[in-house]
């Protein structure tokens, strides 16, 4: 277990270091000056130029730059948010919380609404209920994030009034954050309706960034089920009078459980882009609405420093499901 | 004398093909996705005489009106009209031309690019192995999204530059794919003996191995079609995409929030345009799946 | 009453290409206590009628019996749930490859009390108590229990299934050719043991095999199985000496031990009969050197011939 994840960890090293050279080429490579693009202003007179040209180092050679772009990354310097002047870091830190909430639910939810409904198309293969599984899976893995949006809030919230639009929680609610999650600050805060307001706020930008994810999730637990089922251990455990619900969970669930950890660690990714999308249809404080609006307002150093926090959450993510991949994975957890 | 008509079995041809198609036909949704994409292709090839006017002509007084069975809504703008009356059903057509190029150029691109990566790379092991795929962990390390409006906010938004930020989004899978497979054919007899005999690494790797590797990578493409569509709809979405007034579908709905409350219909078509199109390119891509790879057929 | 009494069993598959009978009209006894080998080529069916009793024939297969009884109850028409109760406490099976029959996600002790926790056996002490119990009388060793089927070898594995087969005290335990896929040195362990626990816990034994040698050694009746009929059936000691049915003739023909330095073996020509290609008559004629132009009209009953059962019109006459 610990060479598998020493093995691991010897890639992430380097492929994190892969990315710092694209964000560190990311001012290069943007159209204008780099010199402007870093102070967020035009027409800086020359002499101030040359000077600021000195002072951000723009004027060493390439390698030396990285080399000391890659020394204040790691002493936590990200640079500062030409809007806010605030670092980079501490902005991050603070809307990050907003994107973690909203994606542990989406993935709860996934996992909640998709394990089983991929169980049940399993066992009950071939009929209509199977059937109505895969299709309805397959239509929510193919569906376009924004539209879904647009689509639910014309249902939930403009017809039936169900939801609201937009923001985290309704203005009428006021506290100081003290985890940064809605919920359980809304929750300790103690205020009457302030928790249900955050549930309701929460509750479509939940279904739509989870939908993805549930139908990956869904159609993988119908396949490695159908797989496991079809397993001589399945069998043998009949023979030793095993009942179904038993043979079901116990042992086929918890053997396709495998490959479902696999694909619920590939739906990091495909999380974050989503969580772009949501964020920014349903006014999300969180990063991904962040992201989209620094490029909007072309804060160059906040893109460059949330494009690399992002991937380093990414990769450590990833590096998390490996380890519960290895859990869940006797082969590896006890490796010979 | 006449006998009772005997059912003569068709005669089942061994090749690969026949039995691919075999395999291919009797899954019903693969043939139904089938059959929609040539619908779509249909139309956007025929979009000019298909579509009832020019996809950006502004009817000045026809805006936002609402689709032929609806109160107020004419045959003449059958999925009704915009904010600045466009006929939707003619911007529609038209956006099928769109996706499919989009699609048809990531896939094109990707493939090309990616599947020569991964050749190399798994040809020649070693070093250049070992950079190129880092090269594609570090693509795969950033949210697709998120690397294509970066790749597009460093190239200004666009069509053009959409479809390349996607394109590139897209080749760690493919280069993946091939080199996974160029190494599980390498060992093979059949290549030890292209080798003895002297084939040129290049040419070997296009007419040996090449073909030898194609089955998880024309599954690939089907379901790459369907990525591209999707994220250049989100690019345009975000106003990162095609620019308007072009009828790219996801463009049109770029400020489709406003008419949430007031036109329904300015909402709704471009997204099942999008659902509709992209849905078909996953269900040709499973069912190309489970008629090319023997080990997932039940 | 014998423990076991299988009727006319049926097992049929039915495929897009038709329907393929893959028993047809077994019929088999066994006393308590009993060691009784089946023997045929692979695809002869004798799996197929095993896991049939057990009730592990899934759709698309078909099951149909005139009666299935076991230790006077007929499984042939209980509940699933009552016959669930009865499959793996008294009737236990093991199977040919234990690598695949083990589930990679548990451990060996899981798998032994999971059986007895199933079977009501006992609170959870006692379930561990007996687990090692059954253990050490398998040559398991008990510090092993923890140990997850990956880390096994073969024969350790096989070791462990058996363990789980007789853990409640089976009457009746069916081995699927329990040596196939072992090493030789393993298989005649792996039989030893067998041998040794049917008599230290007398239960009723049914060999699946297609082994002479161990048919020899290990059962005292063998019944004899082509493409999903009884071809013959006696004590293995008449059997081996002096059979009845051409194809068991042959079956012991091709032996090696027989033929010592006598020149090429004698394969039986062709192939078990698959689904289509099932031939009028006589099942076995196309590969019998006896047939004759009866054989290839008429199909023959099994029939009582020299204190066995033999299923011939001309059935070889010995000595």
């Amino acid at each position: 277990m610990l060479s598998f994840f020493l093995k691991r960890l010897a890639v992430v090293v380097p492929t994190f270091l892969g990315v710092t050279l694209i964000t560190f080429s990311l001012i290069r490579l943007a159209p204008g000056d780099p010199v402007e693009l870093l102070a967020g202003e035009r027409g800086i007179d020359p002499a101030r130029h040359a000077q600021m040209r000195a002072e951000l180092g723009l004027d060493q050679p390439l390698a030396v730059q990285y080399g000391r772009y890659v020394w204040q990354l790691v002493h936590g310097d990200l640079g500062h948010s030409i809007v806010s002047k605030e670092t980079v870091l501490s902005e991050f830190l603070t809307l990050f919380p907003e994107t973690i909430e909203l994606a542990v639910c989406a993935v709860t939810f996934a996992v909640v609404f998709g394990l089983p409904a991929g169980v049940i198309a399993a066992t009950r293969r071939g009929t209509a209920v199977d059937h109505t599984i895969i299709g309805v899976s397959l239509t929510g893995y193919s569906m376009p994030l924004f539209w879904w949006a647009l689509l639910l809030i014309m249902l939930c919230s403009v017809t039936l009034g169900l939801t609201p639009v937009s923001g985290r929680i309704s203005v009428i609610y006021y506290f100081e954050p003290v985890t940064g999650f809605m919920l359980i600050d809304s929750w300790i805060s103690g205020q009457v309706g302030a928790f249900a307001s955050a549930v309701r706020h929460l509750a479509l930008p939940t279904v739509v960034l989870g939908t993805i994810p549930l139908a990956a999730v869904a159609r993988m637990t119908r396949s490695a089920m159908l797989e496991a089922l079809g397993q001589d251990y399945v069998r043998a455990a009949r023979a030793r009078g095993v009942p179904k619900f038993q043979l079901m969970t116990v042992h086929a669930l918890r053997n396709a459980l495998i490959p479902v950890v696999t694909v619920i660690g590939l739906q990091i990714g495909v999380l974050l882009s989503g969580a772009i999308l949501t964020e920014t249809i349903f006014s999300w404080p969180g990063i991904g609405k962040w992201l989209i609006d620094s490029i909007a307002r072309r804060d160059y150093p906040a893109v460059q420093g949330g494009v690399l926090l992002v991937a380093a959450v990414v990769i450590t993510v990833n590096l998390l499901i490996d380890l519960l991949y290895g859990w869940v994975n006797p082969r590896i957890r006890h490796a010979r | 004398m006449r006998g009772k008509p005997v059912a003569i079995p068709l005669p089942r041809l061994g090749g690969p093909l026949a039995r691919f198609w075999t395999d291919f036909r009797d899954n019903r949704g693969a043939v139904a996705g089938l059959m929609v994409i040539v619908v779509i292709v249909f139309t956007a090839i025929f979009a000019d005489g298909l579509a009832p006017h020019p996809p950006n002509q502004q009817f000045r007084d026809a805006l936002l009106v609402p689709p032929f069975w609806q109160a107020g809504g004419s045959l003449k703008f059958p999925l009704g009209t915009d904010d600045i009356g466009r006929d939707m059903l003619s911007r529609i057509i038209f956006g099928a031309r769109l996706s499919l190029l989009v699609g048809a150029t990531v896939v094109t691109l990707s493939l090309l690019v990616g599947v020569t990566l991964g050749l190399v790379a798994g040809y020649f092991r070693g070093v250049v192995d070992v950079a190129i795929m880092r090269l594609m962990d570090i693509l795969l390390a950033l949210p697709s999204l998120l690397l294509a409006i970066v790749i597009v906010a460093i190239l200004e938004p666009g069509l053009l530059n959409a479809v390349l930020a996607v394109a590139i989004v897209v080749l760690p899978q493919y280069a993946r794919l091939a080199r996974a497979a160029v190494i599980s054919e390498l060992p093979k007899d059949y290549v030890s003996a292209a080798k003895v005999n002297g084939a040129s690494p290049l040419r070997f790797m296009v007419i040996t191995l090449l073909p030898n590797c194609a089955p998880p990578l024309i599954v690939q493409a089907s379901l790459g079609f369907s990525t591209a569509i999707l994220d250049a709809a989100a690019l345009g979405f975000l106003g990162l995409g095609a620019q308007p007034p072009t009828p790219e579908w996801g463009t049109m709905l770029a400020n489709a929030l406003q008419f949430i409350v007031r036109a329904w219909w300015v909402v709704t078509f471009p997204g099942i345009a999008i659902l509709i199109t992209v849905l078909a390119f996953n269900l040709l891509g499973d069912g190309l799946r489970d008629a090319l790879d023997p080990k997932l057929k039940r | 009453m014998p423990l076991l009494d299988i009727a006319d069993l049926n097992v049929s598959f039915t495929s897009r290409s038709g329907v393929f009978p893959a028993v047809e009209g077994f019929s088999l006894t066994v006393e308590a206590g009993e060691a009784v080998g089946i023997v045929g080529e692979s695809g002869a069916g004798k799996s197929v009628a095993m896991l049939a009793a057990m009730g592990l024939i899934e759709p698309p297969g078909r099951v149909s019996a005139r009666q299935m009884m076991f230790n006077g109850v007929d499984l042939a028409r209980t509940e699933p749930a009552t016959r669930r109760r009865v499959i793996g406490k008294d009737i236990a099976m093991v199977f040919q490859e234990p690598a695949s029959n083990l589930d990679p996600c548990y451990s060996i002790g899981f798998h032994i009390m999971e059986t007895l926790r199933v079977h009501n056996f006992g609170h959870r002490a006692a379930r561990r108590e007996r687990a090692i119990e059954v253990a050490r009388q398998v040559g398991f060793p008990p510090a092993r229990l923890d140990a997850f089927p990956h880390q096994l070898s073969g024969g350790m594995a096989q070791r462990a299934m058996i363990a789980m087969a007789i853990a409640c005290r089976p009457k009746l335990l069916i081995a699927d050719e329990p040596t196939t896929v072992l090493d030789v040195s393993v298989q005649a362990q792996i039989i030893a043991l067998l041998l040794a626990l049917r008599r230290t816990q007398g239960m009723a034994l049914i060999l699946i095999t297609h082994d002479m040698g161990v048919v020899a050694e290990a059962v005292e009746r063998v019944v004899v199985l082509y493409a999903g009929e009884v071809c013959e059936q006696a004590d293995t000691d008449r059997l081996l000496r002096a059979p009845c049915h051409p194809y068991t003739h042959a079956l012991l023909a091709a032996l090696p031990e027989r033929n010592f330095g006598t020149g090429p073996l004698p394969a039986i020509p062709g192939a078990v009969p698959g689904g289509g290609d099932r031939p009028e008559g006589c099942l076995f004629h196309p590969r019998c050197v006896y047939a004759v132009e009866r054989c290839q009209r008429e199909a023959p009953a099994l029939r009582p011939l020299e204190g066995g059962l033999v299923r011939c019109h001309f059935p070889v006459k010995n000595g």
